[in-house]
């Protein structure tokens, strides 16, 4: 390989680390993430702490504000998910049956349960 | 320009088929994103056999082809991106002086990889994604020197084959 | 000239093979997650060690099958074709008549109120209604003469009816018998450790990977969902709850909550919010439970007490939590 070529590949691979670091530092204040599930397969992750609105799919919107998520709007019939307390850190989830999208919280929190029995 | 445009042809098939057969290859079951790139051969080859207007028509053709026989939209949009992005970047490095292939590839293999990152953040609106960031740039490093090592190969010894105008009688 | 670049490549095939080696190993430490969605709710389970993936994956075809033995509704399931019965007697897999067999234990134990027959009654009452009402009283008389556990007899794989009305409603123990069938189909796995969540029915077994217990939360009632009111270690244990807050309405500040007296036809006049039973079998978690619920404070008391090998939690009717 010539100089420069290992110079480049030097700067990526340093560029990669440092950007790894950044994130790394940033990740534990970053919190819960709200996971999105759409019929077995993840959809996305988001941070908790920027308030947005997330679009899923054709059937469901959900939002997430102050820290809590709710499902704002769902195609489905009986509406449960969008009548379902909102989720915060303390961890949760939202189910919405019949289109098969999952709300769900992950703390960050050790001191969390496993799981939870209701 | 008869035989230019037979090669092109050839050299599209070529890089349809290496995508093809990258598909078969799990180098990294279950990792989402990480590929070899081997239909990346064909482009620094044609990169550097012909040019940049070269290049970029068979990276079209390969990507519109594969596109549309095995992907759906999305799936086009996603490749157009990394072929895009990663012929922009290559075309550039080319220039750079004391800039071989195997650099031209690296650099073509990383923002390959950053624009389809680019693409996806954009498409599921999540962020998360970011930090999947460094693992890609590294792969698109690995990726890319194996690629041009396999490249500088290919052009040392095919080049100067292709781009005679009569083949000489060994 | 080439020779320098086979050295690099070979150098960075082995790279890639080695850090592709890494991924596998570091994955199957991992536990194996699989949400699915059945029984109406959804389901999780965690399963670690060698085979997990496989063993997961039986448990979700067990599911189905027993989704399809107990669904009241599907039209192929074995319950429908024992409600839709032209004779009195009705022969059923072993999995039916276990079920029924133990929910009529359920009914002997709650004086008359848990009541696998009580169809005709839940079905006045739409807790998933936009606009819940309470049903005209006429009709819950009615329907309630309509049910009576008494009237089904369990004979091997045979159900014995003596009224051709009565109609049997399993879904308040399927989930728990699922959870330890799948328990059951885990350890023939050669599992050692899992956790299994049946829309809030608990099932570990073993302990967690790392060699401590499992900690299971229990709900707080009318709270978030997953704000918890206490946790307990919970090692080869079922932890099931019950309670009020799970599906209800309000109207002219009565509380109207899903939990069914089956001798009255109305909900519950309990003094408890919940009742959370840990006990071996989740089957009997899932019946004591509701049970309990029915029963009220004191009398849930003393039929825990008597077994052994069961424990219960309590949050009597305003939130504090009682422990027997």
């Amino acid at each position: 390989m010539k100089k420069k070529e290992i110079m480049l590949a030097a700067a990526i691979l340093l560029a990669a680390l440092l950007l790894w670091g950044i994130l790394t530092l940033i990740k534990p204040s970053g919190g819960d993430t709200l996971r999105i599930t759409v019929n077995n397969q993840l959809y996305g992750e988001y941070s908790l702490k920027e308030d947005q609105t997330i679009r899923i799919g054709q059937t469901n919107i959900c939002e997430i504000k102050d820290g809590a998520v709710r499902m704002v709007k769902a195609d489905c019939p009986d509406h449960l998910c969008m009548k379902s307390e909102a989720v915060t850190g303390e961890g949760g989830t939202i189910v919405c049956l019949p289109n098969r999208v999952i709300l769900e919280v992950i703390s960050s929190n050790s001191q969390a349960p496993d799981t939870v029995a209701s | 320009m008869n035989r230019k445009t037979a090669i092109l042809g050839l050299c599209a098939a070529l890089a349809i088929l290496l995508g093809y057969v990258e598909s078969l290859i799990p180098l990294f079951p279950g990792v989402y994103g990480i590929k070899l790139g081997l239909s990346n051969l064909m482009i620094v080859f044609m990169l550097y056999l012909y040019g940049m207007k070269e290049a970029f028509l068979v990276s079209m053709i390969r990507v519109l082809v594969i596109g549309f026989l095995f992907g759906n939209l999305f799936s086009i949009l996603f490749s157009l991106a990394g072929a895009v992005g990663s012929l922009a970047v290559m075309g550039l490095t080319i220039r750079i002086k004391g800039m071989g292939v195997i650099g031209v590839s690296l650099a073509g293999g990383v923002a390959h990889n950053m624009a389809q990152m680019a693409v996806a953040i954009f498409a599921v609106s999540s962020f998360y994604l970011v930090y999947y960031l460094p693992v890609l740039m590294i792969s698109g490093v690995i990726t890319g020197i194996l690629i041009g090592i396999v490249s500088k190969e290919m052009i040392r010894r095919l080049g100067p084959l292709l781009l005679k105008e009569k083949r000489k009688k060994v | 000239m080439f020779s320098r670049y086979k050295k690099t490549a070979v150098f960075l095939t082995v790279l890639i093979l080695a850090l592709s080696g890494c991924q596998s190993v570091s994955s199957q430490k991992e536990p194996f997650v699989k949400k699915g969605f059945y029984f109406d709710t959804v389901i999780e389970i965690q399963v670690n060690g060698d085979r997990s993936e496989e063993a997961a994956k039986r448990c979700f075809e067990i599911c189905d099958e027993i989704e399809h033995t107990f669904s009241r509704t599907r039209s192929d399931s074995e319950l429908y074709r024992v409600n839709h019965r032209k004779e009195d007697r009705v022969q059923v897999s072993d999995d039916l008549a276990y079920v029924v067999k133990r929910g009529l234990e359920f009914y002997q134990m709650s004086e008359g109120k848990f009541d696998i027959t009580i169809a005709p009654v839940s079905s006045l009452w739409n807790f998933k209604s936009e606009d819940p009402q309470i049903p005209e009283e006429s009709a819950i008389k009615e329907a309630v003469k309509k049910v009576d556990a008494s009237k089904v007899h369990v004979q091997g794989n045979t159900l014995v009816f003596d009224s051709s009305e009565t109609m049997l409603d399993l879904g308040a123990l399927v989930k728990g018998y699922a959870a330890d069938k799948l328990k059951k189909c885990l350890k023939e796995y050669g599992i050692s450790s899992a956790m299994i969540n049946l829309g809030g029915n608990v099932m570990t077994l073993g302990n967690k990977p790392d060699g401590t217990d499992w900690s299971v939360g229990i709900q707080k009632p009318f709270s978030r969902r997953n704000e918890v009111i206490t946790t307990v270690k919970a090692r080869d244990c079922s932890v099931v709850s019950s309670g009020v807050y799970e599906r209800y309405f309000e109207k002219d500040g009565v509380l109207y909550s899903h939990i069914l007296d089956a001798s009255t036809g109305y909900p519950a006049n309990s003094d408890l919010w919940q009742a959370t039973i840990l006990s071996d079998s989740s089957l009997e978690g899932d019946g004591l439970s509701t049970v309990c619920m029915l029963l009220g404070y004191e009398k849930a008391r003393e039929l825990i007490d008597g077994r052994d090998g069961t424990e219960a939690i309590f949050v009597l009717d305003g939130g504090q939590l009682a422990e027997n």
